[in-house]
């Protein structure tokens, strides 16, 4: 007689992405905010692909916009199955900060599981923060899934703040990653929601640092964008 | 007070990240170290329990990390890197760090029960799971170790760090208290499996009915268990092993280890590394549970009959000394006097304490 699997029920591992906007008032010069719309949306059916590529690890998206105050755009973790983009609209200044507090609410546990994959999360800003920007990073790192989360930050144009985007990635081996027209940034995002989608959705264990979570691919540091700078 | 015969059940799980290639040697070595350092702590040394604790959670993970560096440091020296493709996909920061620590290359946890005539000892280093089942309450299998909660995101704790002894959890646990009736140790693959931690604490009671059913026939389904368990939950590698008590005579209460690995990463002492056939991995599990049973029963025999040749010895010498007191006794022509001698503790007698 075959028996039963011991143990109770199954589940894959949860893989929480955020895609953390700026929706300043900036954004809306030069198209910025149509070409980061336009960039999530065709990132979708690849964020898909990544995400079948590992079937044990399921992909919850969210995103957060900040301009003034922080408002979550999709509130609830959806599976990237059923994701549907809808379209940021840019006004107001960047409170950055408040948007990182509300993120770092997110990962306590509960509402994480301890058993969820480290979760990405990725800030994308074309300026300086106008809030406590520092206030709401250690929020976030005073989370423990905050601390190992994946992070990674887009700089859309010259304007965009070096320093803070350094600082919520947390690992000087990575730098932000820089988009100054609309061609670059759908590549940025596509590489976000490829390559790192992938890598953090591994199962493998690492050996705990004081460093975030390591990410087990290259990061593109030169990129061949064959549209002129805009931004 | 000696401890006369021990099981031994280590399990390694070498690490996933690219800088930790070499992590399947890292994680055979630690079994081979681990099992070689406890024959040598609990079989020779003659100690109280607050000195077996002591060793339990300072010099034996002192000394397997020792010699587990020598080990891997060795193998680093012997087997150059650049002959090694994963080498070349490393970033140039990663590669100093590893130059520096050829032991990060070989990174692994370890999770150890070992289990004898008088206590029972539980060791982890790194993510995994020691559970026990409890006769009383087999519907709520305990753990014997403290969770660490710095190890979440696939984060652990691990042989190649720098003081890698002090990440040690320990647990000595003297068989004046509750023994459990099994004990399961896994790698971290299995618990990440369920949906949660009450889901994944079912597993206790149901290889317990499972063994007091047929140990063979949980043997023969258990690739299969495995391998569901992953693809349909983690995707992660799973090693299992398993002690039940026997509920028989005393040296029996030992009990008989049992393990099955479902894939290739984990490293397991006394066993082969799995096939890919769940068939050839059933067979070799069941000749694993034959090998351990062929060496182990020699063993007991030996010490019995250790003992018995002790005794006898013992015996022939109580009365040589009667015959050499009843000379004296004549030659000196005194009264009786109390001759006291003091009899030497009989290594191996096999009685529990």
């Amino acid at each position: 007689m075959v028996a039963r699997r011991p143990g109770g029920e199954l589940s894959t591992r949860p893989l929480h992405f955020f895609w953390i906007c700026d929706c300043s008032g900036s954004m809306s010069v030069d198209g910025k905010i149509q070409a980061l719309n336009n960039a999530i949306r065709q990132a979708i059916p690849l964020m898909r692909e990544a995400a079948a590529d590992n079937p044990n690890a399921q992909v919850l998206v969210r995103a957060i916009r900040f301009s003034d105050g922080a408002h979550w755009q999709i509130a609830e973790p959806t599976s990237v199955d059923r994701f549907e983009w809808t379209d940021l609209v840019a006004d107001g200044i960047t409170d950055m900060g408040q948007a990182l507090s509300m993120v770092a609410a997110q990962l306590r546990v509960p509402p994480m599981s301890d058993r969820a994959l480290p979760p990405v999360l990725v800030l994308i800003s074309d300026g300086q923060p106008t809030d406590d920007f520092n206030a709401g990073l250690r929020t976030l790192m005073d989370e423990q899934w905050g601390k190992r989360a994946v992070r990674i930050s887009i700089a859309v144009g010259r304007d965009a703040d070096h320093d803070v985007l350094r600082k919520f990635i947390g690992n000087p081996e990575l730098k932000p990653l820089m988009a100054n027209n609309p061609e670059a940034l759908v590549n940025r995002i596509k590489w976000v929601s490829t390559a790192v989608l992938k890598s953090a959705s591994s199962p493998a264990s690492q050996v705990q640092t004081a460093q975030k979570t390591e990410l087990s691919m290259r990061v593109p540091e030169t990129v061949v964008d064959t549209a002129d700078d805009i931004w | 007070m000696a401890v006369s015969d021990l099981i031994v059940l280590a399990i390694s799980d070498g690490h996933g990240s690219p800088k930790n290639f070499r992590s399947a040697i890292g994680s055979q070595y630690a079994v081979e170290v681990a099992c070689r350092m406890v024959r040598d702590y609990f079989l020779v040394e003659r100690a109280d329990l607050a000195r077996l604790t002591e060793i339990a959670e300072r010099a034996l993970p002192q000394q397997i990390v020792a010699q587990w560096t020598r080990r891997v440091r060795n193998h680093w020296q012997a087997n150059p890197v650049d002959r090694d493709s994963s080498w070349e996909k490393l970033q140039p920061s990663t590669r100093t760090e590893i130059l520096n620590a050829p032991e990060i290359a070989y990174g692994a946890t370890l999770l150890m029960a070992i289990v004898t005539d008088r206590f029972i000892v539980y060791l982890q280093l790194g993510d995994g799971d020691i559970l026990c089942v409890y006769p009383d309450q087999p519907q709520q299998p305990q753990r014997p170790l403290p969770i660490d909660p710095r190890l979440i995101a696939n984060e652990t704790t691990s042989l190649c760090m720098p003081e890698a002894w002090k990440e040690f959890r320990v647990q000595l646990q003297p068989h004046t208290s509750a023994l459990p009736s099994l004990i399961l140790v896994a790698t971290d693959g299995y618990a990440n499996s369920y949906s949660s931690e009450a889901e994944f604490l079912k597993i206790g009671t149901d290889y317990l009915d499972m063994l007091q059913d047929s140990v063979e026939g949980l043997m023969a389904q258990l690739p299969n268990f495995l391998q569901e368990t992953s693809q349909q939950g983690s995707g992660d590698d799973i090693t299992l092993g398993l002690i039940q008590r026997l509920e028989t005579d005393s040296l029996s209460e030992l009990g008989t280890p049992m393990l099955e690995q479902q894939k290739r990463t984990g490293n397991v002492q006394e066993f082969a590394e799995s096939q890919k056939r769940a068939t050839l991995r059933s067979t070799i599990a069941f000749l694993g549970l034959m090998v351990l049973s062929i060496v182990t029963l020699p063993l007991i025999g030996w010490l019995l009959f250790r003992t018995a040749a002790l005794e006898a010895q013992h015996q022939e010498q109580a009365k040589r000394i009667e015959g050499l007191q009843e000379q004296l006794a004549k030659l000196t022509e005194v009264k009786d006097q109390p001759t006291t001698y003091k009899e030497a503790p009989v290594k191996g007698t096999g009685k529990p304490q």
